[in-house]
């Protein structure tokens, strides 16, 4: 069974070494022991492990239930009262409601058991097996598409002594069962069922019967149309960013593949997992994992007893909102402006507009210094705009609080620039086209001639989306003024 | 001896460059023109004239100038186009024929381009040109007297070349506007009354007797 961390688990049973469970690579050149069952009171265990919803491998013994935990190691999870649950022969399953579920020989009878076992070592045993209604001797349970449990047994009483197929609920009911027959499907299946991605099982036996050339059959493979869906093969986990900031969340998306290559949603279905929760954690069934910590974790989604692809993911220190643009206003019209270009800006200033790299949530009028503000707008958003008194002439050194009372920091608390804040200056002489620190016929001539060529917004004095008469005889009335 | 007349002519020859030095210098002059008008008349004009004094020709595409007199008694009413020498923008005015808008003050902003983008007025050497008429009003009870006219420095007063760079103005000359006296009404004095009364009365007196 592969686990989490990319090792392959396995059990043995026999000496020299005595029942041990081992991890080793894929390449072979890593091999360590990570459980010794001598003297733990579990016995041998049989069969494989699980790999459960929760990252954890669960096995089971003949006298109980381990698990080994890439955090905390190999522990007994449950040891059985043999007289009653008997004892362990096969691998667990875990069914959709996240239990694991076992079948066990012995027992009452000495026909075996049907058992559930939660992940926190809550056990109950749901069915006692018998020669004539199950079989006895079982073998590892299926849990189908249809969320029953399928099982076979090796041995049958009364019909047939070949064995038998049988289905009950999570719940322990027997919904029906059907011998195994030397001269039709063989006898005495010494493995469990499988569904195939048609929705079809299918199993094999260890016995047959005479074949049409007088010999015998050691066994076969038999089929069992019960009319089931097809059943789910795969599951994609996948989100927009493999990194976000410690305080923010991520929507994750589960699409499960069905043996018929149907594809659907399983987002609000699976379960969700992290392998590190110190780092994230999800709601129930939202698929939104919310960063808690810097680090990474792995993310999956289980459903059904079919685990998706580990979507690693980082979590990264908050980072601060920055500046990335500084706008002015005027008119209708808005100017990004950037480092000293242009010294002085040719309009009536009416509003400062800044752009941050992710939205702001915390901010007041007076966040903007230099210029006394009396509205604001956009918090919650990563666009603010200040509305300011008009300015036709002046120079301004803007400011940007990034700390103090008029702080602007995200949602997550973080400030501006880490605290540093953000200035600009501003030089504005109204009708200033040419930038000469003046207003003069210069200015004049510039604007009407700027009404025949492609739209210059240096021109557009009014700030109305275009440059016309209404631009030059507005530089008009400013004629002698100039920057003090 | 000899050397005097060296000296007399070495020294002409340097006042004469020096004159010829700045007249290649300046190559343009705003100046007012000086006009002599009565106390109590309205609608007087005064011309703001440029000359090219330069050696090559002169594109302008545009021009400001502002006008000044410290009297309260006269009053800058208003500017147009209709100037003494040639209007600089003639036929392709922007602004004109009204330059200003009504007004009434001791100063008048006065403003004009060539009204085709990217054209300009062409002033060959030593051309003049007018740049406005401004009118004015004076009161009647003004007292005769001359008082000067001003034009005030750029940004102001400024000139344009047609691609809109600023084109500099060498000299600003000012004017005058002549304010003349009312002519003072003849009024007898009281002794030449007497004088005409005693007259009349001998000469009645005479008539009666013959």
């Amino acid at each position: 069974m592969f686990g989490r961390d990319g090792y392959l688990y396995g059990v043995t049973t026999s000496p020299p070494a005595f029942p041990i469970a081992f991890r080793i690579n894929t390449s072979g050149d890593s091999y360590s022991v990570v459980a010794r069952f001598y003297n733990t009171g579990l016995g041998t265990p049989e069969k494989g492990l699980v790999l459960a919803s929760d990252g954890i491998l669960y096995g089971v013994a003949t006298l109980g239930v381990y698990f080994i935990s890439p955090v905390s190691g190999f522990h007994p999870l449950y040891f059985f009262n043999t007289p009653t649950d008997g004892a362990g022969t096969d691998a667990l399953i875990q069914a959709a409601d996240g239990n694991l579920y076992g079948a066990n020989y012995s027992g009452p009878g000495n026909t075996g058991t049907v058992f559930r076992v939660a992940l926190d070592g809550t056990f109950q045993k749901i069915l006692n097996l018998s020669g004539a209604t199950t079989g006895t001797s079982p073998n590892a349970l299926l849990r189908a598409s249809d969320g029953d449990l399928w099982g076979t047994t090796l041995l049958s009483s009364g019909g047939g002594a070949g064995g038998k197929i049988y289905r009950v609920t999570t719940d322990g009911a027997l919904l029906d069962s059907t011998f195994l027959t030397t001269a039709g499907t063989g006898i005495q299946p010494a493995a469990p069922l499988i569904q195939g991605t048609d929705g079809k099982l299918y199993g094999t036996t260890s016995a047959y019967g005479r074949l049409a050339n007088g010999q015998f059959a050691s066994g076969t493979i038999f089929v069992v149309d019960a009319g089931l869906t097809s059943s789910l093969t795969s599951i994609a986990v996948t989100a927009p960013n493999t990194s976000i900031a410690n305080g923010t969340s991520q929507q994750f998306t589960a699409t499960g593949t069905y043996g018929d290559n149907s594809v659907a949603d399983l987002t609000a279905q699976v379960e969700w997992h992290s392998s590190v929760p110190g780092v994230a954690t999800f709601g129930a069934g939202t698929g939104l994992a919310s960063a808690v910590a810097t680090g990474w974790t792995e993310i999956t989604a289980s459903l059904n007893g079919v685990t998706s692809n580990a979507f690693v993911m980082t979590v990264t220190a908050p980072t601060p909102p920055v500046l990335t643009a500084y706008r002015v206003l005027f008119g209708s019209q808005s100017y990004t402006v950037t480092g000293s270009a242009r010294k002085r800006l040719p309009w009536q200033i009416t509003g400062i507009q800044v752009v941050f790299s992710k939205p702001i949530a915390t901010g007041s009028v007076t966040s903007l210094g230099g210029v006394t503000a009396t509205a604001l707008s956009g918090l919650g958003t990563d666009t603010l705009t200040w509305t300011v008194p008009p300015l036709s002439l002046g120079a301004f050194v803007t400011s940007l609080s990034g700390r103090g009372a008029n702080v602007l920091q995200d949602a997550q608390g973080s400030p501006l620039a880490a605290g540093a804040g953000f200035s600009q200056d501003l030089k504005v002489l109204l009708g200033d086209f040419n930038d000469d620190g003046v207003v003069s016929s210069a200015d004049l001539v510039g604007v009407n001639n700027a009404i025949v060529v492609p739209y210059n917004v240096m021109a557009d004095i009014t700030g109305d989306g275009a440059v016309n008469a209404a631009d030059v005889q507005l530089v008009r009335t400013r004629i002698g003024t100039s920057q003090p | 001896m000899i050397s005097r007349p060296r000296t007399l002519t070495a020294l002409a020859v340097a006042v004469i460059t020096a004159c010829v030095a700045a007249r290649a210098n300046a190559s343009s002059i705003v100046s007012i023109q000086s006009v002599t008008v009565a106390a109590g008349s309205s609608a007087n004009g005064i011309d703001v004239e440029l000359t090219n004094t330069g050696p090559s020709a002169l594109s302008i595409g545009g021009f400001s100038f502002e006008i000044s007199i410290a009297t309260l008694d006269v009053s800058f009413t208003g500017a147009d186009t209709f100037t003494t020498a040639a209007y600089i923008f003639g036929g392709n005015s922007l602004f004109g024929p009204i330059l200003a808008a009504p007004a009434s003050g001791q100063s008048l902003l006065v403003s004009d381009i060539f009204a085709i983008p990217f054209s300009g007025a062409t002033l060959g050497a030593g051309a003049t040109v007018g740049l406005g008429r401004v009118l004015f009003d004076v009161s009647p009870f003004a007292a005769g007297g001359v008082f000067s006219v001003s034009l005030t420095p750029f940004p102001i007063t400024s000139l344009s070349d047609e691609l809109g760079n600023d084109v500099p103005i060498d000299v600003l000359s000012s004017g005058q506007i002549t304010i003349s006296a009312p002519q003072p009404s003849a009024v007898p004095e009281p002794s030449s009354l007497l004088l005409l009364a005693s007259g009349i009365a001998v000469g009645m007196r005479r008539r009666h007797r013959k």
